[in-house]
């Protein structure tokens, strides 16, 4: 048997039930989300201070290690003055020629039935920023220095002259020989061939031995 | 009016929200970004501190052959002009190559402009030019210039070379040889720059 509920009361008591409803799930709900705010920014501050710790913990390994590293002081001062002097000893030796090898190349290549009277050899002069600058002879781009020469041959003009210009240019860091003048004259009793002329010296004859300083210390810091 | 509540509500909510994040929230992330920012960049620090250190610990351990390389160094290019060894190491070339000194003249030490610093205040590093004649045979010579550049102490740098028939003629030569010494002396201190003092106004024209 079915019964029929009937609300005897005014509307007026049941919207107001329903809007304390409302009130209270709204008032709940905002509760609700208040405390996961305050959720998260427990949570924050966790993080905050975590990050904080680390922080400290960085701080206080970055002091403990700069400890240590002045205490190396004398050692990075060492250091310092080696390479400091590493590269003095590197700018000033930049442009060394090894006048030795020159020359001795020369003797061994010079043909022997010929000699050289005088050798006269002049590295270019350096400009304003210590740099060489180059002979500035015609046809001798790259030269450092000038050479320049006189002797005789036993032989006449050619073979004599001529191989004596072949064989410069044989010569490692000489190019670019050049004959100003060759003239027959008597030597003693016998004729021979002067001349004298010029030959360029190349960038090859830097003996670059100097260019990080002293091999030893190589790769230090 | 039925809904009045529950918008108030949500619109609190909001506001609340709102606040929550740019006064509470927002301000403590920020602080967390900047710790490990910082944490970070001391991180890279530790690091950089951690190669130095290595480095140094390896000067360190190789501190004797270190010491001998900057004593090669200093030999090289001395502290101080050092004539009498220079001297000293010409003679001793000399006499082992079978050549003799004719003559040797240095002139004034001048400083060498764009050079390096030295690694020391208030010094700098100087050419000593010298020209030196030498008397014997070419490959005595030869040896002689040798040498120089690979058996002395002291960094030569020849420049120029001439070699000539010698008094005593053929084959002794006349070997004429111009270059440079170098050395790291010690240089008055730059003056300080200071700016001129304004006039004061008695001083101040009319």
């Amino acid at each position: 048997m079915s019964t029929v509920r009937v609300n005897l009361l005014p509307p007026e008591v049941e919207q107001r039930r329903r809007a304390r409803r409302a009130t209270f799930i709204t008032a709940a709900a905002l509760g609700a989300w208040l405390l996961v705010l305050a959720l998260l920014y427990v949570l924050k501050l966790g993080d905050v201070a975590e990050a904080r710790r680390e922080r400290d913990q960085a701080r206080a390994e970055v002091t403990r290690l700069q400890a240590q590293l002045d205490a190396l002081e004398p050692f990075a001062r060492l250091a310092r003055q080696v390479e400091a002097r590493n590269e003095v000893l590197a700018a000033a030796m930049a442009t060394e020629v090894s006048w030795s090898r020159v020359l001795n190349d020369l003797s061994l290549t010079f043909p022997p039935n010929s000699s050289l009277l005088t050798l006269s050899a002049t590295r270019a002069a350096d400009d304003e920023a210590g740099q060489q600058t180059e002979t500035g002879a015609v046809g001798a781009e790259g030269a450092i220095a000038a050479v320049e020469f006189s002797g005789y041959s036993v032989e006449r003009y050619a073979p004599g002259v001529e191989v004596v210009l072949l064989r410069f240019d044989e010569v490692r860091g000489l190019f670019s020989s050049y004959l100003v003048t060759a003239a027959k004259e008597l030597r003693g009793e016998t004729e021979v061939t002067n001349f004298n002329g010029s030959v360029q010296l190349g960038e090859e004859a830097y003996t670059g031995r100097y260019a990080e300083g002293l091999p030893l210390v190589e790769g230090l810091q | 009016m039925r809904y009045r509540g529950p918008l108030v509500g949500v619109l609190v909510g909001v506001l609340l929200t709102a606040a929550y994040w740019f006064l509470l929230y927002q301000p403590r992330a920020d602080e967390q970004a900047a710790l490990q920012s910082e944490t970070a960049e001391l991180s890279a620090q530790q690091q950089q501190l951690r190669n130095d250190i290595t480095a140094l610990e390896e000067v360190q351990a190789n501190e004797v052959e270190i010491r001998q390389a900057l004593a090669r160094l200093e030999a090289y290019i001395p502290s101080g002009l050092a004539q009498p060894s220079a001297i000293r190491e010409f003679q001793q070339s000399a006499d082992a190559a079978g050549v003799e000194i004719t003559s040797v003249t240095f002139t004034e030490p001048e400083v060498v402009e764009e050079a390096p610093e030295t690694g020391e205040e208030n010094t700098a590093l100087v050419a000593i030019p010298v020209t030196m004649v030498v008397e014997g045979g070419y490959f005595q010579a030869v040896d002689f210039f040798r040498r120089l550049e690979v058996q002395g102490l002291r960094a030569v740098l020849v420049d120029s070379v001439a070699i000539a028939e010698g008094e005593d003629e053929f084959p002794s030569l006349a070997t004429t040889w111009s270059g440079q010494l170098f050395a790291v002396v010690a240089v008055p201190p730059e003056p300080a720059v200071t700016a001129s003092p304004a006039p004061s106004p008695a001083q101040a024209g009319p």
